[in-house]
């Protein structure tokens, strides 16, 4: 490990780190093909999971009438807001907010979690939202 | 006279190895929480991203300390950030430290011939990540978290781990090694 402090990490570099990130993207390629929420279903709906068990689930009618509804989980509270078919975590108070930030869920195997709560939402069907128009101009 | 001599050379050997590892977890925390403050999910989209900046303590720790340092300060800062921020927090911490800490002990011994310190700190962001991911999984009763979100933390810590490798760098290179802690 001696040598000039100009010298580069490129240079450095060996066969095996090379065999490390081919083993990485091929770890990550197999996952993501394996994705259930994929497979064609037509039916969307979402669910809202806690330690295994469903507490709710929205059908893919409700979820385009759109809606609003709050809970409490392990402490915590959320508000979950859906419309046009989507559904999202607009609120919580727990620390991380990793639930709030991953946004809308969409379409199929779109999940959004939050591991303080103990609380999943997600979506199976394959289909993706919006699939009404905002607005029909004549 | 000697042995006091000895003792005092004892004594003043420990101090030194306290005030390291003193040293060395307060920086890994002090990484730890400046993290938090960086909202790289704003840059990439993938919620609770993280640079894993405390990775270049561990990697100096099993680099030029003993690998007894880098489990010492892996679980001082688990333990302190599960203190600050509740049991899941300690149980990702570990989880993904212990598997990020053991890929890369193992892999160090290959250091310089097979791989290069680069290659050692991808593998441990993602070890990391697999390790975040499981806990995750487990506590959330969801399999799913597998197929949706490992794959894109592994995409990103191919990133992150490459700039934690590049930021440890010239701290491995440019520090002496100490053989007698």
């Amino acid at each position: 490990m001696t040598g000039s402090k100009r010298e580069s990490w490129r240079r450095w570099l060996k066969w095996g780190d090379f065999v490390i990130v081919a083993l990485v993207v091929l770890l990550a390629v197999a996952l993501l093909l394996i994705m259930p929420g994929r497979l064609g279903d037509s039916r969307v709906e979402a669910c809202l999971m806690c330690d295994g068990k469903i507490l709710r689930r929205w059908t893919e009618e409700e979820l385009r009438a759109g809606g609003e509804t709050t809970i409490e989980t392990h402490g915590y509270h959320y508000t979950i807001v859906w419309e046009r078919g989507r559904i999202r975590f607009a609120e919580a108070d727990c620390p991380d907010q990793v639930c709030v930030r991953t946004g809308w869920l969409k379409s199929g195997g779109n999940l959004a979690a939050c591991v303080p709560g103990h609380l999943v939402l997600k979506i199976s069907g394959a289909t993706s939202a919006p699939a009404e128009p905002d607005v029909i101009v004549r | 006279m000697t042995g006091k001599a000895t003792t005092a050379i004892e004594q003043r050997e420990r101090l030194r190895r306290l005030a390291i590892n003193a040293v060395l977890i307060a920086l890994a925390l002090a990484l730890s929480i400046l993290e938090r403050w960086i909202p790289l999910d704003l840059l990439v989209p993938i919620p609770g991203i993280k640079l894993g900046l405390a990775n270049v303590v561990t990697l100096y720790a099993l680099m030029r300390l003993r690998p007894l340092n880098a489990w010492i300060i892996l679980v001082a800062r688990s333990l302190f950030m599960g203190a600050v921020s509740g049991l899941t927090t300690f149980l990702f911490s570990l989880a993904g430290g212990v598997l990020a800490l053991l890929t890369m002990w193992l892999l160090c011994r290959l250091e310089g011939r097979v791989v290069s310190l680069i290659g050692i700190s991808i593998a441990g962001a993602a070890l990391h990540n697999i390790g975040q991911v499981t806990v995750a999984s487990l506590l959330l009763s969801e399999p799913l978290l597998f197929s949706t979100y490992l794959p894109l933390l592994l995409l990103t810590g191919l990133l992150t781990g490459l700039l934690t490798g590049v930021a440890a760098w010239p701290v491995i290179r440019n520090l002496p090694v100490r053989p007698a802690l």
